[in-house]
């Protein structure tokens, strides 16, 4: 009987229960950092301005600040499991309001993104893997500028060119309606998407070469099996393999960086959020923004090995390769 | 061969880049010397105008916790006080018709009649007491708590449309803040019923102004509607809708105003000017302003001996600070009284700022000076800014220049932002510094109010324990005498004494920064828009 272990239930329920682990001890130590960080939040929130001893006093009794450390962290965590994120220091909203709002742009940007990398990256890589000459040099140049120009430079240069001067795209925010948000999140979506973009693109033109000079695929086309054929079923698709990974991980890196792009266009995602939140030391919105971050980057792993399982049966069938 | 491929778009990159921001220092030279108190009017309505506030998105509506440039900027356009500041600084009934003062300590309200909430319902005399009276509840932690709002012994409604308030000690600035949110009134069902979600996207307010509160896109933006029930028609907003963005980031303010996408802004940060200044698409105004940048003493070190600060302010070229740094759209301090921040007694003041010591840098003077100070000269003077604002390093390295003429060493100290912040309300904060800076700005145009909170025993601005029995008497007389000209000169005793005793260095008074595009205009140029419904005046320039 040949396990199908991979993709068991079982295996998806015990990658969740360790998220879930990765989650609590991760939290603990966003709090425990926060906590350790000079300054109090109550001073923040009045920023340059004089308030009496006892409006601070009142702002610390109302969000418990002077409560010790773990029944702060114990309270938090009890209801969070109860699905309230708190309220946030520096405007008294519900995190979970807050989150709910802001949340679909960063969402949105970092889908566009996802799929510029895997089409541009991907794509150009095949491209580079199949053909010889110019095309293959053209890429690589390509790919070469892709990973040497960071992600803040690519968008002040977008910007710049197509906002600014074209008027081609909007110069800041993140628009309202469907059409409209993608507009708006084009630029971001393309700077966001660049680095990785690049190195996708050579990891993919790489694999493609090493199975075009693999032995089975010599062979076939030896046999007379024809180009396309060798090409769709041999080549493409061995190499995806380590192509899925760092598109995987590529991706669930864009979360993390995408408060670069949002800082640089102005958009209301959850990255400025995160570094406004940190700065003035809103325990209850960094806490939520992080366990989100996690949770992401964890999904998207189980995805991407999931993904693995459904593109090769050898691991599907936990044969050995 | 494929790295020299790399540089030549990278530099192309480069110079692209450097476009979109602006020179370093020596800016275009502006005319501080007429100063603007309003923009042309506007000659039409419009449906939909844009607009900017450069120093973040306001963290609440609640017009009590409204204490600092964006969350006022937005509530003045919303809620409205007893009493009304106008853009060349007089002050005119707001809420109440009329104001009775028999003493110093007395104020009686005529509260007006016939003004609705947005909602409908008629604004009472109950709602002007509820709402004056949030300021004295602990429990409602009004920013506003302390200083004059400390000085209030009741508030009492003592008719069907009177309320009264009855001071501790007399002071006749008193009425002047009914202009600021100490004054505000908003509906009291409507605050009872919001709770804890009072002034947040979700609770909003309900008051009575020229705009109310249409979408709250939190991080966007805000869009104020105009409110057609509004009980003052020649006040009457002429745009429909106004929709204000929170960009904070000096490059995409400039991009976002230069290509129209926003049609104005108040507080331009300072490395935008000039490319603002010749934007083709608007114009760039300068305004009177009440704003003034100091350098804050706390006590500790050399810069504790009040002949070190002295001397350091007469080595300092504040003069060229006001011309690189603020691309001369400021003016070297004379007091720390800002320049025309008065709305009383002109003649009286104009002619005291005429006696103190004039801004030139002074090294001579400065060396004599420093012969009468006590501190130990060879340790480094501190001076901490907020790390982010590089201005104010530009600042202090003058500071610095000047110091080392005269043989001190002053040591520009930058801190994180949000660390800075603390200084301002946490004595430890200051522990390991000698000086910080500050933005500073008169909540109102009477210099008493103003200099009462820095040479106070108990100023709330009072961050080095300066304390001196003849002074607090003075501020005492000052704030009892009704005869404005009387005031005025006491308060011009208090201007020498304060810039003898120099507790803050005064560096410069900057003026209100406007952009506004061709096609909008109206709004006032000076500094009252955290105040007055600024937003009620704009409309379309053609």
């Amino acid at each position: 009987m040949i396990l199908e272990e991979r993709t068991s239930v079982f295996f998806v329920i015990r990658r969740v229960i360790a998220l879930i682990g990765v989650l609590i001890v991760s939290s603990f130590l966003v709090f425990a950092g926060m906590y350790a960080a000079p300054g109090s939040p109550e001073n923040f929130l009045v920023q340059g301005r004089t308030v009496t001893p006892e409006v601070l006093a009142a702002i610390r009794r109302q969000y418990s600040l002077d409560d010790p450390f773990f029944v702060r962290y114990w309270n938090w965590l009890t209801s969070v499991l109860q699905g309230n994120f708190g309220q946030s220091l520096t405007n008294r909203q519900d995190v979970g309001d807050l989150l709910a709002n802001r949340l679909p742009t960063t969402l949105a940007l970092v889908a566009m993104a996802a799929i510029l990398i895997i089409v541009i990256g991907i794509g150009l890589g095949i491209l580079a893997g199949t053909r010889d000459g110019i095309v293959d040099k053209l890429v690589l140049l390509a790919s070469n500028l892709g990973f040497a120009v960071p992600t803040f430079f690519a968008a002040l240069i977008l910007l710049s060119l197509f906002s600014v001067t074209l008027g081609w795209f909007p110069v800041f925010g993140s628009g309202e309606g469907f059409l409209d948000r993608l507009w708006h999140l084009t630029l971001p979506a393309l700077a966001l998407s660049l680095p990785s973009a690049a190195v996708v693109a050579r990891i993919t033109r790489t694999a493609i070469r090493d199975e075009r000079d693999s032995e089975h695929s010599i062979m076939a086309r030896a046999r007379g099996v024809g180009r396309s054929l060798v090409l769709r079923r041999h080549v493409i698709r061995n190499s995806m393999l380590p192509v899925t990974t760092v598109v995987g991980v590529h991706i669930a890196g864009l979360i993390a960086g995408s408060f670069v792009v949002e800082y640089a266009f102005t958009l209301d995602g959850i990255g400025t959020l995160l570094v406004n939140a940190v700065q003035r030391k809103d325990f209850a919105v960094v806490q939520a923004i992080a366990i989100i971050m996690v949770a992401a980057f964890g999904i998207i792993n189980l995805l991407v090995d999931l993904l693995y399982a459904a593109i090769d049966p050898r691991v599907r069938l936990g044969v050995k390769s | 061969m494929r790295k020299s491929l790399l540089i030549v778009p990278v530099v192309v990159a480069l110079a692209l880049t450097s476009c979109a921001g602006s020179p370093q220092g020596g800016g275009p030279a502006l005319e501080t010397d007429d100063l603007l108190v309003t923009t042309p009017a506007a000659v039409g309505d419009l449906d939909l105008a844009t607009w900017n506030l450069p120093l973040g998105e306001p963290a609440s509506l609640d017009p009590i916790k409204a204490f600092n440039y964006p969350e006022n900027t937005v509530v003045a356009n919303l809620c409205e006080g007893l009493m009304q500041l106008q853009p060349d600084y007089s002050i005119k009934p707001g809420l109440a018709e009329s104001v009775e003062s028999p003493d110093a300590s007395t104020y009686i309200y005529t509260i007006r009649q016939g003004v609705q909430f947005w909602d409908g319902t008629e604004m009472t005399a109950d709602d002007v007491l509820f709402s004056l009276n949030r300021q004295l509840d602990p429990e409602e932690g009004s920013y506003w708590a302390g200083g004059l709002v400390g000085n209030i012994k009741s508030i009492e409604k003592t008719g069907d449309w009177e309320v009264t308030v009855s001071l501790t000690n007399p002071d006749a600035t008193f009425n002047s803040y009914m202009v600021t949110p100490i004054g505000t009134v908003v509906q009291q069902a409507q605050r009872e019923a919001a709770g804890e979600d009072y002034g947040t996207p979700t609770g909003l307010v309900m008051c009575t102004g020229p705009f109310s509160v249409g979408a709250w896109n939190q991080g966007q933006s805000i869009s104020l509607v105009r409110n057609d029930n509004y009980w003052n028609e020649e006040k009457r907003a002429k745009t429909a809708q106004l929709d204000i963005s929170f960009i904070v980031d000096a490059a995409a303010i400039s991009n976002a105003l230069s290509t129209g996408e926003i049609d104005g802004s108040y507080d331009l940060p300072l490395t935008a000017l000039s490319t603002l200044d010749s934007a083709t698409n608007g114009e760039l105004y300068l305004g009177r302003s009440l704003q003034i940048v100091a350098i804050i003493g706390t006590g500790n070190g050399a810069f504790a001996d009040p002949a070190v600060r002295q001397a350091l302010m007469m080595a300092t070229d504040r003069e060229a600070i006001a011309a690189t740094v603020f691309e001369g759209t400021a003016q070297a301090s004379r007091s720390l009284i800002p320049n025309n921040g008065w709305a009383y007694g002109n003649k009286v003041f104009e002619e005291g700022r005429g006696t103190l010591r004039e801004t030139a840098v002074d090294i001579e003077g400065a060396k004599e000076v420093l012969k009468d100070a006590t501190a130990d000269l060879s340790q480094p003077i501190k001076i901490v800014y907020p790390s982010e604002r590089t201005y104010y390093a530009d600042i202090i390295s003058e500071i610095a220049n000047g110091a080392r003429a005269i043989g001190l060493t002053v040591e520009p100290t930058g801190v994180p932002s949000a660390q800075f912040g603390a200084f301002f309300s946490d004595p430890e904060a200051r522990e390991g510094s000698d000086a910080f800076v500050t933005n500073n700005y008169m909540d109102v145009p009477d210099p008493l109010a103003f200099l009462r909170t820095i040479i106070g025993t108990d100023g709330s601005q009072n961050y080095n324990g300066y304390s001196e029995p003849d002074v607090d008497q003075l501020l005492l007389d000052a704030a009892a005498a009704n005869d404005e000209d009387e005031r005025a000169g006491i308060v011009n005793e208090l201007q020498e004494r304060a810039m003898k005793d120099l507790p803050w260095i005064p560096i410069v008074d900057p003026s209100v920064r406007l952009f506004m595009n061709e096609r909008v205009t109206g709004v006032p140029a000076s500094f009252v828009y955290l105040y007055y419904p600024w937003a009620a005046d704009l409309g379309a320039a053609k």
